[in-house]
């Protein structure tokens, strides 16, 4: 007895075992939206301020409180650790689907987030955490993963190509306005004039071209063994290219190159050496890694960060709980020492309070303002516009000693700053 | 995946606001060079919007979003509605000429 052949649905979906790929595209994913994440912080503050928020549910805004900033930041540096356990393989049953709840509250509490590319990870990340679920041991993604989010990555293609069939588009008239850096555009008039069609022809020719590649793109990602190269290289160059060419999109076209590893063959990959899985391993390290994650949070001048330290180790815990792997166990030191590193070697939660003081002053919300800018001068004392606003406040509150020696460690920063001198002049008893 | 693919429909078929673009893959469509001017007036003067919402909320104001102009216009009754608010809030397209989502003037609260 023979056995049937498989109809058409099951040849597309499952005849191919592509579960090579799955390792490299999580790894690269993963640590690249724990990335994303922590870009987020800086601009956090806006949630809440005011009392003030839309969600993308309007019809829900009765019925859910609004979004507060600690909030948030809690959310968000729990969703870099649980992206960077999912970049470790810890647990995919119960980190994926974490990761996709923390991102999807996230997102659709409020419509300040209204990034296309973060509503693409939602449902990449609801997706593959339904995934793991149907179809997995929690080690790995099915063999069949890389084919479904091809699958939606070409749906978005395809759409993102029917809007660009429109008059204003298609006459090269948005491209034209979209192109930010000087450089592109130059090289369009060059373009333009050695073709003879000027500016305004060329920009609309790049429209028509880019309206045939996401189409032609939205066909490689269906059937990437017959257009695997076309689609990976014009693709790749594409978003390059966006990125390149100055559009205001955060992390989008990094994303969508790391997704192009949806295109590579397998077989590149079949070789990596696979870690032992099975390795055996103390118990203490799981504690040693949650407690790693807990301290470094611990010791960043946040709000939300007894919340967040509790989450983090909690949720560390729960997730490597049952994992067999030092490659796994490692994932919490790493997702420690990435925080860690960011926070020492970025602006984000200096930015993070300074928009916060920001903001709160224009609303005249002097209690908050002053809040924000002692955190501002406390994680960068050497931010002179930061101490000069937190001695203005000071003063408004009558707190002038304060004032004047913040004034005067902010003229030790900028001696020549004649604004340091005309302050501490306007003050009482001088 | 089928829900996936087509729900971007919605916005081509169903939807009462064609400058929301949410959830239909619209990347650099020609809506998003929409520009609003917009503006409360409380008892015959300007409203300093800046002094009550957060600058992203009056950016997406001024990029068309009627669910955040109903939120904000909702808010400015509540808390100004004794006031007589009006809200003046006037969108031009990409050529500058075609008016999309135009109030002028009228009485804001009920």
């Amino acid at each position: 007895m023979t056995e049937p052949r498989p109809n058409l649905w099951d040849r597309y979906w499952f005849s191919s075992d592509e579960r090579a790929l799955n390792r490299p595209l999580r790894s690269a994913l993963f640590l690249l939206l724990g990335f994303d994440a922590f870009t987020q912080i800086s601009h956090l503050s806006r949630y809440g301020a005011g009392k003030f928020n839309v969600s993308h549910f309007p019809a829900l805004d009765g019925l859910i409180p609004a979004p507060e900033a600690r909030w948030m930041l809690g959310l968000v540096l729990l969703q870099v650790v649980l992206a960077v356990l999912v970049a470790f393989g810890v647990q995919l049953r119960r980190t994926l689907p974490g990761l996709f709840a923390l991102y999807s509250a996230g997102y659709f509490w409020s419509q300040l987030d209204s990034y296309q590319h973060h509503y693409l990870v939602v449902v990449i990340l609801g997706l593959l955490a339904g995934a793991v679920w149907v179809d997995g041991d929690g080690k790995e993604l099915p063999p069949w993963a890389p084919r479904l989010l091809r699958a939606q990555i070409a749906i978005v293609y395809f759409w993102t190509a029917v809007t660009k069939a429109e008059p204003q588009w298609l006459s090269g008239e948005v491209m034209s306005r979209l192109l930010a850096e000087q450089w592109a555009r130059d090289l369009v008039s060059a373009a333009g004039d050695l073709a003879g069609i000027g500016d305004s022809g060329m920009y609309a020719v790049l429209a028509w071209s880019v309206l045939f590649l996401e189409f032609g793109l939205a066909i490689g990602f269906l059937w990437p063994e017959e257009l695997r190269w076309p689609t990976l290289i014009l693709g790749v160059a594409l978003h390059v290219g966006i990125e390149a060419s100055g559009f205001k999109i955060g992390n989008f076209s990094y994303i969508m190159v790391t997704l192009y590893l949806l295109m590579l063959p397998p077989r590149l990959f079949e070789g990596l050496p696979r870690p032992q899985l099975r390795q055996a391993r103390p118990e203490w390290l799981w504690l040693a890694g949650a407690l790693a994650v807990s301290g470094v949070v611990l010791i960043l001048p946040l709000e939300a960060r007894w919340l967040t330290a509790s989450l983090a180790f909690a949720g560390t815990l729960a997730a490597i709980w049952g994992s067999r792997g030092a490659v796994q166990v490692a994932a919490p030191f790493v997702a420690a020492a990435l925080i860690g590193a960011f926070h020492l070697g970025t602006d984000q939660l200096r930015d993070y309070y300074r928009y916060m003081g920001g903001d709160a002053r224009m609303r005249a919300e002097w209690e908050t303002a002053t809040y924000a800018y002692e955190q501002v001068v406390d994680i960068d004392p050497s931010y002179f516009s930061g101490t000069i606003r937190l001695a203005d406040l000071y003063v408004k509150a009558g707190r002038f000693d304060e004032a004047r020696s913040l004034y005067e460690r902010a003229g030790a920063l900028e001696p020549d700053n004649p604004v340091v001198q005309e302050r501490l002049r306007s003050l009482p008893g001088l | 995946m089928l829900f996936q693919a087509l729900f971007p429909l919605h916005y081509y078929l169903g939807s009462s606001d064609p400058y929301d673009e949410r959830f239909a893959w619209r990347m650099f469509s020609e809506t998003r060079l929409l520009s609003c001017q917009v503006s409360y007036q409380v008892d015959g003067q300007e409203l300093n919007l800046k002094r009550e919402f957060h600058s992203a909320w009056i950016t997406l104001l001024k990029r068309g979003r009627p669910s955040v102009v109903d939120a904000v216009s909702e808010r400015v009754c509540l808390t100004h509605g004794h006031q007589d608010p009006r809200l003046l809030y006037r969108c031009r397209e990409l050529d500058g000429d075609t008016p999309v989502y135009s109030k002028l003037s009228e009485p804001l609260c009920d």
